[in-house]
């Protein structure tokens, strides 16, 4: 039961004034620009686009100075900010196979045409930390090489023709695209719902599902097909022109897991995919993604659900962590009469309870006194 | 070699290109890029949607090729005007920079004028696309220099 | 490709934002305080014969994701390519399916159960309907009525020229309804008045 409480105005506004005071931190040192954010880190810029599930890397910056660098709280206002705004329609699916790419790798094809780029990467660092960056000094430019312009088609297109590897779902432009930010989740739900709720889900829950899934709960014997990063163009069909209007580019960072799949009445033995698709980079967002995406499919590829990371409620009722926070949260918010109202029941359980406890005792005493008399 | 699945984009006439590559270049412009359409725009503007944020759900496709799904959105600022000559101009622009979304939408209509076409390429267009092809080039040539070929080292027990 | 805008068309909000909010904002009081007359700034540049106050509306209202319904009056060249342009709301039509919609008089509402009176799990998937009438007001010379329900303490008079004189009849079978039924915004001259489903209407 909720039960409004009033009063604590002032000690409320002092509370957010110190919050601010507390914000801009040692006065002695300069204040962060969101600038400096969104140019210095760019991958909590990247993950607070995708769990507020809106790409604007300007307005993420700022939410993460505004919520001293929590990033759930971060996304939690951006999350807010876009209900104020009114949807002008959808984009054209963006092509990731057009994507100009800042890093593509494959784990399971050292051959690619259009070869193999690190990118930007963390990989194969010695995850040493860099003291030379609390010094001053600027960084060297990033070496550079010459450029061709080959095509890097998708691992898996280049796949597709043998058999082995399951093909795309097929694409009809009419069929409508099922938006959980619109109609509740009802279950089972459809690959185009699990696919949103993932994509806007926490990354720290994500990962521990596929790991789970990694460590034998739910295995699916994954192999990286691919994972490609880079900026893709965006289109709208805007009705006012009747064509397709480019918007501008975004980043995007793509997994396309390749599973193992033994095979089933129905389906020959092949491999099976899962497929993760993020905002900027993040990479291990959409690695997890596809892993998780890979074992929701469990039922309709004819297999058991035996474990939570192929449970479609568990999965996707738990993934967003701006409700799970605010659940979770809530619970610091006065609950006085719910508590007084449980602590009357306890109390009169044990006067019950004690009532109960002595009238045995009592009867206990009289059976044994019966039987020192006999 | 397979081909994509991905649908042909609807055939367009030139004049639809020409257009739709004008307005790429805008959408990726900074605003300051854009201001020498005030003046050519010169008075009597109308603004027949005043320069307004709002969202674009951005799609992606499962698998990349596959059925649509909603990623999440993306802040769009939109506006459409019309010049005293009567020709109207449209942007659409990812962001929240209204300055920018009316240049563009400025920019859409002026190109509506043939005459004029050689300046804007010559004050605005050309600058820019020269400046956004050297940025992209340079992305590529850093990304270029960390392309890896991984070789499958012989294993020694036969 | 459709052909280019009509180089007539017509300005919406001068201020999207705020003019949208003050325009809700007399809609959303007006629902809240049944037959209270709330006054708004109208959209005079409205093509006609759309009203300046349910053009108003209409535009604060309605987005691409809530189907619009309009009489046959209202459907014209100029008034479909203004609303698609300021609103982006697809045209339904079928009555049932459409979220809002413009009826300019009261010869044009025809039955009410033609539109869509939401279910018993989503009841505000009904159809909001903007009626245009003629003005509120003892000296209008219109039909006097007394409202009751939630919103109003006790009763409230109100007189509305241009609203059917048998609405009354026309609204009480809703009643039975609720939570299902359907909410109506009578647009005057410069005001709106509601009359949301739970509104009981007697003619005085």
């Amino acid at each position: 039961m909720y039960v409004a409480v009033k009063g604590g105005e002032a000690a409320i506004d002092n509370a957010h004034a110190w919050l601010a005071d507390r914000r801009r931190g040692d006065r002695a040192v300069a204040e962060i620009a969101p600038d400096q954010i969104r140019e210095q880190l760019t991958l909590a810029v990247d993950r607070v686009m995708n769990e507020g599930s809106l790409y604007d890397r300007d307005l993420a910056a700022l939410a993460i100075k505004q919520s001293r660098g929590d990033l759930i709280e971060a996304a939690f206002l951006v999350r807010a900010y876009r209900t104020t705004l009114p949807r002008f329609g959808a984009t054209e699916p963006l092509d990731t196979g057009a994507m100009a790419v800042a890093r593509r790798i494959s784990a399971t094809y050292k051959d690619l045409p259009g070869g193999q780029i690190l990118g930007p990467t963390f990989d194969y660092t010695h995850r040493l930390i860099d003291f030379a960056l609390a010094a001053d000094g600027e960084p060297p430019r990033a070496p550079t090489a010459p450029a061709d312009a080959a095509a890097m088609p998708r691992v898996t297109d280049l796949l597709a023709g043998e058999g082995l590897l399951e093909a795309d779902s097929p694409y009809d432009p009419e069929a409508p695209v099922g938006d959980l930010t619109r109609e509740p989740v009802t279950y089972p739900a459809a690959r185009d719902l699990r696919l949103q709720q993932l994509a806007r889900g926490d990354e720290g829950f994500l990962l521990a599902l596929a790991y789970s899934s990694q460590r034998g709960f739910g295995s699916t014997h994954p192999f990286a097909g691919e994972i490609r990063m880079g900026e893709v163009e965006l289109e709208f069909d805007c009705a006012d022109l009747g064509f397709a209007v480019p918007l501008g580019s975004i980043t995007v960072t793509e997994c396309q897991m390749v599973n193992q799949f033994a095979g089933s009445a129905d389906a020959a033995p092949a491999f099976t995919r899962g497929y993760g698709l993020a905002f900027g980079h993040a990479e291990r967002k959409v690695m997890a993604m596809a892993l998780v995406d890979r074992a929701l499919r469990t039922q309709e590829l004819g297999g058991e659900v035996v474990a939570p990371v192929q449970d479609q409620e568990f999965v996707l009722s738990h993934a967003d962590n701006i409700q799970a926070t605010g659940f979770v949260e809530h619970l610091k918010l006065p609950h006085y009469v719910d508590f007084q109202a449980e602590l009357g029941l306890v109390r009169k359980l044990r006067a019950e309870w004690t009532a109960r406890r002595e009238a045995r005792d009592a009867a206990a005493d009289t059976l044994a006194d019966r039987e020192a008399a006999e | 070699m397979p081909t994509r699945a991905v649908p042909p984009r609807p055939a367009a006439d030139p004049a639809t290109d020409a257009r739709r590559a004008v307005m790429a270049l805008a959408a990726a412009a900074r605003v300051d890029e854009l201001a020498p359409v005030e003046a050519l725009a010169g008075p009597g503007v109308t603004d027949l949607r005043v320069p307004e944020i709002g969202l674009v759900m951005v799609r992606g496709r499962a698998g990349g090729s596959g059925r649509p799904f909603n990623l999440g959105e993306a802040t769009v600022t939109r506006a459409a005007v019309r010049l005293a000559a009567g020709e109207t101009g449209f942007a659409h622009v990812l962001g929240r920079d209204r300055l920018k979304a009316r240049r563009a939408a400025l920019l859409d209509a002026l190109w509506a004028r043939e005459a004029l076409r050689p300046t804007l390429e010559a004050e605005i267009l050309a600058p820019l696309a020269a400046r956004l092809d050297a940025a992209r080039r340079a992305e590529a040539e850093k990304a270029a220099a960390t392309r890896v070929d991984f070789f499958t080292l012989v294993r020694g027990d036969d | 490709m459709p052909a280019p805008l009509a180089a007539t068309l017509r300005p919406g909000f001068a201020d999207p934002v705020f003019d949208a909010q003050a325009a809700f904002r007399a809609a959303m009081s007006a629902l809240a305080e049944p037959g209270t007359i709330r006054s708004l700034a109208g959209l005079d540049h409205a093509p006609a014969p759309l009203g300046s106050i349910a053009a108003a509306l209409i535009l604060a209202l309605a987005d691409y994701e809530t189907p619009l319904w309009r009489d046959a009056l209202l459907a014209t060249p100029e008034i479909d390519a203004w609303l698609r342009f300021h609103t982006g709301a697809p045209f339904s039509d079928a009555p049932d399916a459409a979220a809002f919609a413009l009826v300019s008089g009261a010869e044009a509402l025809g039955d009410l159960d033609r539109f869509s009176h939401g279910s018993d799990l989503a009841p505000e998937a009904s159809t909001t309907v903007i009626l245009t009438v003629a003005g509120f007001g003892a000296d209008t010379g219109g039909v006097a009525f007394r409202l009751a329900g939630p919103g109003i303490d006790g009763t409230r008079d109100v007189t509305i020229a241009g609203a059917p004189v048998d609405l009354a009849e026309r609204r009480a079978a809703d009643l039975a309804l609720y939570p299902r039924g359907l909410d109506l915004l009578l647009a005057g001259p410069n005001a709106v008045l509601g009359l949301p489903r739970t509104t009981r209407i007697e003619r005085i």
